[in-house]
């Protein structure tokens, strides 16, 4: 809920800054609206159920309460979904965030104070509650035992319920510890920051459009094989006909 | 609880975890490097290679491409390391090691070897590079078809292990080795050779090994998302490619083989069946060639994902 509320809120930044109907009007935003790219990251990530932040404890007790009550192709399923999610995620990152700047996106500024400090208190909720489900599992274990059911299993600084022994703080502590690594690797190495152009293999004056890899060039063989399943007609074309359009 | 909290730091920072994990990837590196070589009937480079090149690569400047995303650049190779040193303190050296409880279970393991493929695909995207964004949407299709296969030959394991212990299903990894341990290996229960192969067909394409090392094909995408990477940040990327082989290594040691005598003899059978498998995938790396994107997911949809499909239902059968 956190989560999908930051992400519509990420959404609205964007088109109160250029309205816009179609993803690939959009790139590099990145780097015009970095509190807004943050908050997308860290919202996408966690719905795709990277570990630790929030959205990945919740699908956690998901899966093991399909598997644990055999309903495995169920829980399967669901593991796989998140993979969806995540790829979904990453297009629009691509396509909106990164990469090189569009024309509308080069027009466009960071979103105002009062559009970014709601999606900055959802973010600091959800990490909140994220590291510590018992600011959330405590009170309703309370209330639990107030009307007479079995409480869950919860405490301020504890895990998640369930059969794993999960604890989202003792997982966020031990990557922070292990980023410390490489952070050290990069302090210890002192290397200095250069700006370079990107190597497009000899080819100049490409205009930026051209370099920007669009919505619909990414994933085309899932897209393709999920056609030719469905025995839908190929919506892409064949390379010579392709390379034909090209060259007029 | 503090006593606790130590050991895990320590486990996920020195051993097995974090350095250990990192030096012996390395080293498995300068292995496969080797053997390739003398495969090809080349001298090869000395076996410490890897480590000089990580030397090297900190001494060098860092470009970032004007078009890139500095930030998100310059911090998926630390996301992905982290996560990589985290996964390689799950698993459990037969004998010699047992993993704390508080990290979680298989399933926040195979949530946690799927990081490095996310934080190739934003470096890839984040570079700003048309080579690097071929490289994320090739990565994305090969993680999409190979995903599917392991998740069944895992959840294989667990629902039988789960079923000989007298459980719905048994995701503890400790358990699973413990398990064998007493009662004999899965590699040798021909019911579970299914999921074994699942997981073999698994490990060249997570870990980028020809036949399917195309996200990070050098001739043709000069290595994808890795185009626009120089100097410490790539160092950190090769850094998490190499724990990354010892924990899909381990990983597969610990479900199907983990047998092995107790006390410091049980580290090196661990590393012993770490140097057979390597040279294995060295063999493989040096005899074939590269598939192009859509074969090798065609080829996942179809081969592994029956096999992982076959390796369920004959669990779910047999009980």
């Amino acid at each position: 809920m956190l989560l999908k509320n930051a992400l519509f809120l990420v959404a609205g930044c964007i088109l109160a800054q250029a309205h816009i109907n179609s993803l690939d009007e959009l790139g590099g935003l990145g780097r015009k609206m970095p509190v807004t790219f943050a908050v997308f990251l860290f919202a996408g990530m966690s719905l795709a159920g990277i570990p630790p932040l929030n959205g990945f404890g919740s699908k956690l007790m998901i899966y093991e309460a399909a598997f644990e009550g055999g309903h495995y192709m169920l829980g399967l399923s669901a593991l796989m979904s998140s993979l969806f999610t995540l790829a979904a995620i990453l297009k629009f990152a691509h396509t909106a965030f990164m990469g090189q700047l569009s024309e509308r996106a080069s027009k466009m500024t960071e979103a105002p104070m009062v559009m970014l400090a709601p999606m900055l208190l959802l973010v600091g909720a959800s990490i909140a509650v994220g590291l510590f489900p018992g600011l959330l599992l405590v009170p309703i274990a309370h209330l639990q035992t107030g009307l007479g059911l079995e409480p869950v299993q919860a405490s301020w600084l504890g895990g998640l319920p369930g059969v794993s022994s999960y604890n989202p703080l003792v997982m966020t502590v031990a990557l922070v510890a292990t980023g410390l690594i490489g952070w050290l690797y990069y302090r210890l190495s002192g290397s200095r920051h250069v700006t370079s152009y990107i190597h497009t293999g000899g080819g100049v004056m490409i205009p930026n459009a051209r370099m920007h890899l669009p919505a619909s060039a990414l994933y085309e063989t899932p897209e393709r094989l999920i056609r030719l399943a469905l025995r839908d007609k190929p919506q892409v074309q064949d390379p010579q006909t392709e390379s034909h359009a090209h060259d007029h | 609880m503090t006593t606790d909290t130590l050991r895990t730091l320590l486990t996920v920072l020195v051993f097995p975890g974090g350095l250990f994990a990192m030096a012996l990837g390395l080293a498995l590196k300068g292995v496969e490097r080797r053997a390739i070589a003398r495969l090809q009937r080349r001298v090869g480079p000395p076996l410490i290679q890897p480590f000089y090149d990580l030397i090297k690569l900190m001494r060098k400047r860092t470009l970032i491409p004007d078009t890139a995303n500095a930030f998100v650049f310059l911090a998926v190779p630390v996301a992905g390391l982290a996560s990589m040193a985290v996964a390689a303190s799950m698993i459990p050296i037969p004998g010699f090691y047992e993993p704390s409880t508080g990290l979680g279970n298989l399933i926040v393991l195979f949530y946690l070897i799927s990081i490095p493929a996310v934080s190739l695909m934003l470096a890839g995207s984040a570079s700003g590079s048309p080579y690097g964004a071929i490289g994320f949407s090739r990565e994305m299709a090969i993680v999409l078809a190979y995903e599917g296969p392991i998740l069944l030959s895992l959840v294989a394991v667990a629902l039988h292990a789960g079923a000989v212990t007298g459980q719905p299903i048994l995701l503890s990894l400790t358990e699973i080795v413990r398990y064998q341990q007493e009662h004999g290996a899965f590699l040798f229960d021909p019911w579970m050779w299914p999921a074994l192969l699942t997981y073999l067909c698994f490990i060249p394409a997570n870990l980028g090994i020809a036949p399917f090392d195309i996200p990070e094909a050098e001739s043709e995408v000069l290595e994808g998302p890795l185009v626009e990477y120089s100097g410490p940040p790539l160092g950190l990327m090769k850094l998490m490619s190499v724990t990354k082989s010892v924990v899909v290594l381990g990983l597969g040691i610990a479900l199907f083989f983990p047998n092995g005598p107790a006390g410091l003899a049980g580290l090196f059978i661990f590393l012993a069946k770490c140097l057979v498998l390597v040279l294995a995938v060295s063999v493989l790396k040096a005899a074939v060639g590269r598939m192009r994107i859509d074969q090798a997911v065609l080829f996942y949809l179809k081969w592994p994902e029956l096999l992982g499909f076959a390796g369920l239902a004959l669990v779910i059968a047999r009980f």
